[in-house]
């Protein structure tokens, strides 16, 4: 059945909110840092330059498979995005003791981050395609020296 | 009932000081081989690993998993060392018919890779006639696999039939023999760190200890999911023959400018019953939709009016200015109908590039939902943990705050998650139903474009008849009706064709739709999680009879109401994360006591439905300090009861004999004593 074809025998309009894109749910923003510094940062520790790069990469199915992609030579710039919402989702990770500061400004898991990281880990049907992007990698591979080369779009 | 039930042990040693050895018997039931720590009780264990070519079950290493004790140099009871040439072991197995073999397999590095097989159980080993003995190979790649391979002995003799299983690398390979033997043995060092703590991941197996586990229990679910993979496979086969056929029926339909009404879906599973007649309709020069049948009932009018004109025409040269008039008409026609056709092209990409902006956003939906759905289970993870956003409270300054980034929302608040979902489904609706109708209307114009173009063509046609018929005006007029009539009779001739084919490739669709019914059918059958029913009990009473032998060896660490066995893993866990550190070290052995001990007897507790396991258990004990306050007591007498159910558990213990005599008071045990070293002196 088309649903265009429909005629609604009455139209009710009711105030409900305005829909939001669920990158911009902040339990899903903070769900995925939590991975990427438990899954991709050696001692779950990484700086807000790596968190951002690695967000806007892992966030986006297009920039996922054009990472993967064997023209990638061809479209060398990631165009990596530095998104305000990532340093909010941060401050309220942090408010919310999941993730802390450290001396050098590094963003770490606390033990209740690193506990609730590894549910989602573990949970086979949550974010299925991100982590499959995520476990291709060795923990230590995006070093701050393949982070700069993803914001220059210098070739890997 | 045992697979697999060990007989006795003999290990015997040439050394430059004559003969060393031991000969141990074993029963069925509970044998506990008793004997000072060093005094080589690990040693025994090992060799029966080594005598059965298990050492694959230990770790990748090529090398003897003897101990020295057996290869190089022997300790004496006096301190000293002898100096040993070969040892060999001779295990005596029974299999579940009661036929007995015996295995011999000799320490030095060069006969190492063979294994001996003697029907029977002789008195003398030692001096077996080479002639009563079959030589098997082992540790090589083919040893599972080939006829000369020891494991496909050992597999037939014990009638172990292993399933298949998935590696990393996405091949396939059997789960062999060593993999399974984990359930059986728990080694004495690394075996105590948790439940299957020691296996042969080398093998590069995918969720091996859950394989393991999964073809102990004989789930069906291994079966469940093949047979589902099977049934998709089969299903997405007709799939594409159905995809492929009804694009035949479309290509068909193209060639003679047609096309195929909805009621043939590309989609199998949207498909209604197939019409037996005709799906393909015409657009007529009103642009009407116009069957088949009816269609070619109108040419062959058309053409008996043509045939019955020309007869009535007069050859006559009068007749050139009513020609060159048509003539004229007809270039005016052609013009008009060129320029139609030019418009009809770019409404076409219009119609191409809007069905691909619908697709691209319809993507963008189909990924925020799955991003939806993830959100709606992190939430549950983070009320765990007790967010304070989710409750709409900042977690720093306790002001209300959205549940979104945006910092400001326009007066408006955020949609809730569900109704967030339920926002999105609609959306994906509209522009399903948006693409439906844009893809049904790009149909209709391609079709109008073939039929303009064969428009175009006629008329090209007519203007050339037409001129034709001026340069030869005695005969001409007649060309121009002679044209038509052939172009018609061959247009109702391919019109026919074409219907004779469609009925053919109905056909096809016909039984292609049958089969893919009962395979869907199939499909909707098997349980939704791949367990079945039986699957379900075997579970339930692991759990249940786990909880009452961990109960009985006094586990205290967690509650013991809150352990679950895992759907994943089917450990023990809580809350679906696998039992680790919370234990302590005592409460640590009482699981992997409780839990193998649960495997080894659960068939007893199932009521006809059995088990894949060989009804052996083997336990090198750990290491003293970390048995100290442990209830070794329930245990032995749970583990005599063995003798009943007719299954063989055998454990190596340094607990001290007196106090082993007060636990066996009364039961039915094996007890090999040994007050000096095992391995000694024996003949001349």
């Amino acid at each position: 059945m088309n649903i265009l074809d429909i005629v609604p025998k009455k139209a009710v309009f009711r105030q409900t909110g305005t829909p939001v894109e669920p990158e911009l749910r902040p339990v899903w923003r903070i769900s995925l840092i939590a991975l990427i510094l438990s899954l991709l940062s050696s001692g779950n520790k990484a700086n807000a330059k790596k968190i951002q790069v690695l967000c806007s990469l892992i966030s986006s199915s297009d920039k996922r498979q054009q990472y993967f992609s064997p023209t990638k030579d061809l479209l060398d710039n990631f165009n990596v995005r530095f998104d305000p919402l990532v340093d909010r989702a941060i401050d309220l990770g942090i408010g919310e003791k999941v993730f802390e500061l450290d001396s050098s400004k590094s963003i770490k898991l606390t033990k209740k981050g690193l506990d609730f990281a590894k549910k989602i880990e573990f949970d086979k049907e949550v974010f299925i395609n991100e982590k499959g992007f995520i476990l291709k990698f060795k923990k230590s591979f995006f070093t701050d020296e393949v982070i700069d080369r993803l914001i220059a779009g210098v070739r890997l | 009932m045992s697979k697999l039930k060990l007989r006795r042990l003999r290990i015997v040693s040439q050394t430059n000081e004559g003969r060393y050895g031991v000969d141990i018997p074993f029963f069925k039931g509970l044998n506990i081989i008793q004997a000072e720590n060093t005094f080589g009780k690990s040693t025994c264990i090992q060799s029966i690993i080594y005598a059965l070519g298990l050492e694959g079950t230990l770790g990748p290493s090529r090398k003897t998993p003897l101990k020295s004790a057996l290869t190089t140099r022997l300790k004496k009871a006096d301190g000293s060392y002898a100096l040993i040439s070969e040892t060999k072991i001779f295990l005596e197995i029974e299999n579940s018919s009661g036929a007995v073999v015996t295995l011999v397999r000799s320490s030095i590095e060069s006969k190492n890779r063979l294994i001996s097989v003697y029907q029977g159980a002789p008195g003398d080993v030692e001096n077996l006639p080479s002639s009563a003995l079959t030589d098997y190979f082992v540790r090589d790649p083919g040893a599972a696999v080939r006829d000369r391979g020891f494991h496909q002995f050992l597999e037939k003799f014990l009638g172990v039939d292993e399933p298949q299983v998935i590696k990393y690398d996405g091949s396939f390979s059997n789960l062999y023999l060593e993999s399974i033997f984990a359930v059986n043995y728990v080694e004495q060092t690394r075996g105590w760190g948790g439940i299957l703590n020691v296996l042969p991941t080398y093998l590069q197996i995918k969720e091996l200890s859950s394989k393991i586990i999964e073809y102990n229990l004989d789930l069906d679910i291994q079966e469940n999911s093949k047979k589902r993979q099977q049934l998709m496979v089969r299903q997405s086969d007709l799939e594409s023959v159905w995809t492929v056929n009804v694009e035949r029926l479309v290509s068909l339909a193209k060639q003679v400018q047609a096309f195929v009404t909805g009621n043939i879906s590309d989609d199998i599973s949207k498909q209604a019953a197939i019409n037996s007649v005709s799906d393909i309709y015409f657009l007529d020069t009103d642009s009407k939709e116009v069957s088949l049948g009816q269609y070619v009932e109108n040419l062959k009018t058309d053409l008996e009016k043509i045939r019955s004109e020309s007869k009535a025409i007069e050859i006559d040269s009068q007749k050139i200015p009513g020609l060159e008039l048509e003539l004229t008409l007809l270039t005016e026609k052609l013009t008009a109908e060129e320029a139609a056709f030019s418009i009809l092209i770019s409404d076409l990409d219009v119609s191409d590039e809007y069905i691909k902006s619908i697709d691209k956003r319809t993507a963008s939906v189909r990924e925020s939902l799955r991003k939806y759905n993830d959100v709606k289970k992190l939430q549950d993870y983070g009320s765990e943990e007790k967010f304070n956003f989710l409750e709409g409270i900042c977690p720093t300054c306790n002001q209300p705050v959205e549940d979104s980034l945006l910092p400001h929302m326009h007066n408006q608040s955020a949609l809730g998650v569900d109704d967030n979902i339920k926002y999105l489904e609609k959306q994906k609706i509209v522009f399903d139903s948006m693409k439906e109708g844009e893809s049904k209307k790009l149909l209709t114009k391609k079709s109008l474009i073939s039929q303009a173009q064969h428009k175009i063509n006629a008329t090209r046609a007519e203007i050339r008849s037409v001129k034709e018929s001026l340069t030869d005006v005695k005969g001409a007029p007649s060309r121009v009706q002679l044209r038509k009539e052939i172009l018609l009779e061959e247009r109702i001739s391919s019109v026919e064709k074409a219907a004779a084919l469609e009925t053919e490739i109905k056909q096809k669709l016909v039984s292609v739709m049958l089969d893919w019914s009962t395979i869907t059918g199939a499909l909707k059958k098997l349980p939704w999680d791949g367990f079945s029913r039986n699957d379900n009990i075997k579970l339930n009473e692991l759990l249940n009879f786990f909880k009452e032998n961990l109960k009985d060896f006094d586990y205290k660490s967690t509650p013991i109401e809150d352990f679950e066995i895992s759907k994943r893993t089917y450990k023990p866990a809580i809350d679906d994360v696998d039992l680790g550190s919370e234990a302590s070290a005592s409460d640590n052995i009482r699981v992997i006591w409780a839990y193998m001990y649960t495997l080894l007897v659960l068939d007893s507790r199932l009521n006809g439905l059995s088990t894949n396991h060989l009804g052996l258990l083997m336990l090198d004990e750990p290491r003293q300090q970390e048995t100290k306050e442990v209830n070794f007591k329930t245990f032995i007498e749970k583990a005599a009861r063995t003798f009943e159910l007719d299954k063989q558990v055998i454990i190596a213990t340094s607990e001290k004999y007196d106090d082993l005599l007060k636990m066996i008071d009364g039961l039915e045990v094996n007890v090999v004593r040994f007050e000096s070293p095992v391995i000694s002196r024996i003949g001349l």
